[in-house]
């Protein structure tokens, strides 16, 4: 009988092996149209599908001569990159920017680096090292079916290179008359069980910015980064990414906050905005077949920062996260693809009192289910392309949130490709919105008391809700010119409102004084509406174009109730409505690139920033197999230009200066 | 004894059923399964050795067989291998070596290297310049490391790029439909964009 049981099996087994076909049978022609990718790489195609998608290569980061993340992402047509002061930006697509867009995205190898503590990006501790990145999609509009809440505007996707594409050694030095960046070692090898794997280490320094008033704005930037990454091949069909990052940092900041409740109440303080944080992730990749792969992912995230130098602080927080996420890709039959995935998100932070900021309760665990699926129906292949999706989230904040997306795209031939969208995305509160308490300022009162105007968070907050409404276009003329461009149009629900409050007597903190509270609250709806047109235009081999142009509009309105005149003007005009760009392309002889860079941003009439045009470019010059030396030029039309001076902004703004930059990279 | 021994096979044969079911699903989904990257480029590297024209002489294995030696770890050595394996090219026999040293590179008629091999790429191609054999790369770098056949993925699809200089410099010629169906050839130092 067991012989038999076997004599089953191994008939069974070669059945299984014989199915694939002899590839040398096939002619040229045809291997060239066999579609190689594995199904975890379509989730990429998936997300650029039926949506507004750039991406940034590792050929446009090389070109770009760029020091940072932030830098890169200027080059990305639709989206708001201002800077603020030496270490911190505002960065945002379709409107709602600020230090904190608390309606963008962003993920480092499918680690949110999105805080729940401020509902944002801290631009200035997340900087993996910009040598060690494979590409950058941005896409703009909602991605919440698939990516989860917050990202209602945008989902930035920083994926790092394979341990693979770094192997040996490298070591860039930069300097420049505005910085000294970035220092970088890599070095990746092979180990006999772990795979390929490497480790590296980066520093810089950025030097402070003049402040709006042109005084030094002590705002001196320095990093320190060190981070691993291990591909590990388990079988034929496994694999295992490995990766963490441990950094610290610190930047410096004129602070004017109040101090105490009686005179002098504010003042100006010189703190340094120190901050440390570790992760590690890992990722196992299963691919069953190739219409068959899941994923496991677990990663663990350390954050703490604050300005305590002692005796005065503004705030101090730190922040623990643990997220597991699975993750199933399947075709089904001939025509659908589907993904499904469930998570869950285990966080607990701390922020501890300082006069300026407290939290009620002072420490705070959350957990966030999520589960999601999405169906790619190809209705007729290759021309007419349905994708339905929807997420479930259920977090202790805000309940349950459902989040659906419906995408279609038509392909009427090779060069036209037409998309729309109508997709449903949430902003969660974040415990900003719903626990905190930010003593403004303190004047002086009535009878020598002192006056406290403080923001109060809401434990009510609900969340903010958009429905959006997408179109695309993408044709190519000819093999040299291709226009990509998208419309929408977003209707908002319950944005969040600042609520004034009747003034009342507060006996703690001591002494007695008067309180003027605001309050949050969800008392603003409103739409915006614009266009992002960007073009590809190889003008020669050598020569390539890419003009791009955004428009945008935001009206917001208060519901009956509300009391918040403030918010809709400052938010209405504190993203450009016109933003233009040119960026051009051109490879010289004897291994040179030469890249330049326009963009024009209109003015923000709420910050009294004006227009600005800003330039940059680079050189970059390979020299032989191992160097390459580099050297940009930043702001050069113009020294000394404001871009944001938002009323959320915790820092005080700074003015940008012209900057030269050099960099040798050794590679050996 | 014998009531027990037909349960015993009923559970079998459930238990094979459902084996054979859950393992079977994912080929009768679709119509045919789609190959590995690595398989796909082997039949390409297939391809390439009988669309290539070795100086006389250079083939050492006479009319008996073509050696090509792969740098590559696994699992894509194995597909390569399993792939093309014992062909014919005419009257010769494709013969896949996996090699892992330049110091047994000597025979080799084509080379092919893989992605994980980017650190040693060019102290590779350096050693072998001139040599009259066939180099097939992956990296971004290939060409303009002296390679002479480059893999590039579009949208999923397989393309490659020629340096028709480096394959001249080797007198090895290739034929003027491979030159038709690259993406890009380089020639004299300037590139021509193909299809």
């Amino acid at each position: 009988m067991l012989v038999g049981i076997a004599l089953v099996l191994l008939s069974g087994l070669p059945a299984c092996a014989s199915q694939a076909s002899d590839l040398t049978q096939k002619s040229l022609e045809d291997l060239m149209s066999i579609e190689i990718t594995s199904v975890s790489k379509k989730e990429e195609k998936i997300s650029q599908a039926a949506a507004a998608v750039f991406v940034i290569s590792r050929e446009d980061i090389d070109h770009s001569g760029a020091l940072n993340i932030p830098d890169l992402l200027r080059m990305v047509p639709g989206l708001d990159v201002a800077q603020i002061d030496a270490s911190n930006w505002a960065i945002s697509s379709r409107g709602f920017n600020g230090q904190y867009s608390n309606k963008l995205l962003v993920l480092v190898d499918g680690r949110a680096v999105y805080t729940s503590i401020f509902a944002g990006v801290f631009w200035d501790s997340e900087n993996v090292p910009i040598d060690s990145i494979e590409r950058i999609e941005v896409i703009r509009g909602p991605g919440a079916a698939v990516w989860g809440a917050n990202a209602v505007n945008g989902v930035i996707n920083i994926i790092t290179l394979s341990a693979a594409d770094t192997q040996g050694g490298s070591i860039s030095a930069g300097a420049g008359d505005g910085s000294v960046a970035p220092e970088t070692i890599r070095y990746g090898a092979k180990a006999r069980f772990l795979g390929a794997y490497r480790v590296s280490a980066e520093g810089f320094h950025f030097n402070a910015l003049p402040t709006l008033a042109g005084l030094d704005g002590e705002d001196d930037w320095r990093l320190a980064h060190g981070g691993f990454r291990a591909d590990t091949a388990l079988s034929a069909k496994d694999s295992l990414t490995t990766e963490g990052e441990v950094y610290g940092g610190n930047a410096g900041d004129i602070a004017f906050a109040p101090i105490s409740l009686v005179p002098p109440e504010n003042a100006a303080l010189a703190v340094r905005d120190r901050y440390f944080g570790w992760n590690l992730l890992s990722r196992w990749t299963h691919t069953a077949s190739a219409r068959s792969a899941t994923s496991l992912q677990v990663y663990f995230d350390r954050t703490k920062r604050g300005d305590s130098t002692g005796v005065e602080s503004t705030y101090d927080i730190g922040q623990n996260t643990f997220d597991i996420d699975f993750q199933h890709h399947i075709a089904w039959g001939a025509r659908q693809d589907i993904v499904w995935g469930l998570g869950y998100r285990v966080s607990s932070d701390a922020i501890k009192p300082t006069f300026r900021i407290s939290a009620t309760p002072e420490s705070r665990g959350t957990r966030l289910f999520s589960s999601f699926a999405q169906d790619e129906i190809a209705i007729r292949p290759d021309r007419l392309h349905l994708s339905l999706g929807a997420r479930v989230e259920h977090s202790d904040f805000t309940g349950f949130n459902l989040q659906p997306s419906a995408r279609l795209t038509w392909t009427p031939d090779s060069k036209n490709s037409i998309w729309g969208a109508v997709s449903g995305a949430d902003r969660t509160p974040a415990r900003s919105d719903t626990d905190i308490r930010v003593n403004f300022e303190a004047l002086p009162g009535p009878g020598g008391q002192s006056i406290l105007v403080s923001l109060f968070g809401n434990p009510n907050q609900k969340s903010e809700h958009l429905t959006a409404f997408e179109t695309g276009y993408r044709t190519s003329f000819s093999s040299r010119f291709s226009v990509d461009s998208t419309v929408f149009f977003n209707r908002y629900h319950d944005l969040t409102s600042v609520e004034p409050g009747a003034m009342r007597i507060e006996s703690n903190p001591a002494p007695v004084h008067l309180l003027l509270p605001e309050r949050f609250g969800n008392g603003l709806y409103g739409e915006t509406h614009g266009i992002e047109v960007f073009a590809n235009w190889k003008l020669a081999r050598i020569w390539t174009l890419n003009p791009g142009y955004t428009f945008f509009s935001m009206h917001l309105h208060p519901f009956a109730g509300s009391n918040d005149t403030g918010t809709a003007p400052g938010t209405e005009g504190g993203t450009p409505d016109h933003q233009a760009q040119l960026r051009s392309s051109v490879s010289l002889p004897w291994n040179l690139q030469w890249n330049a860079s326009a963009y024009f941003v209109n003015r923000l009439p709420a910050q009294s920033i004006p227009s600005y045009t800003r330039m940059d470019t680079g050189v970059t010059w390979r020299l032989g197999e191992s160097f390459t030396l580099g050297v940009t030029g930043q702001n050069l039309s113009k020294d000394l230009h404001p871009e944001y001076s938002g009323p959320d902004s915790t820092v005080q703004s700074g003015l940008m200066r012209r900057a030269v930059n050099a960099k040798l990279s050794w590679s050996f | 004894m014998s009531s027990r021994r037909r349960r015993i096979y009923l559970r079998t044969f459930v238990f094979l059923c459902l084996f054979l079911s859950v393992s079977e699903t994912p080929q009768h989904a679709g119509a045919q399964s789609t190959p590995g990257e690595y398989q796909v480029k082997a039949a390409f590297l297939f391809h390439f050795a009988q669309l290539v024209e070795w100086p006389v002489g250079a083939l050492n294995g006479g009319d008996a067989f073509i050696k090509l030696c792969i740098f590559a770890d696994e699992p894509q050595r194995q597909e390569l291998q399993a792939t093309i394996e014992g062909k014919t090219i005419g009257t010769r026999v494709l013969h896949v070596v996996a090699i892992s040293e330049v110091q047994e590179i000597p025979g080799c008629n084509a080379i092919f290297l893989s992605r994980d091999q980017a650190r040693r790429q060019s102290a590779i191609l350096r050693s072998i310049a001139g040599m009259g054999i066939l180099t097939v790369g992956e990296t971004s770098n290939f060409l303009s490391d002296g390679g002479m056949i480059r893999f590039h993925v579009d949208e999923g699809k397989i393309r490659f790029d020629i340096n028709l200089d480096a394959a001249e410099s080797c007198h090895l010629q290739i034929s003027s439909r491979l030159l038709l169906l690259s993406t890009s050839v380089i020639r004299g130092h300037t590139t021509d964009r193909g299809r």
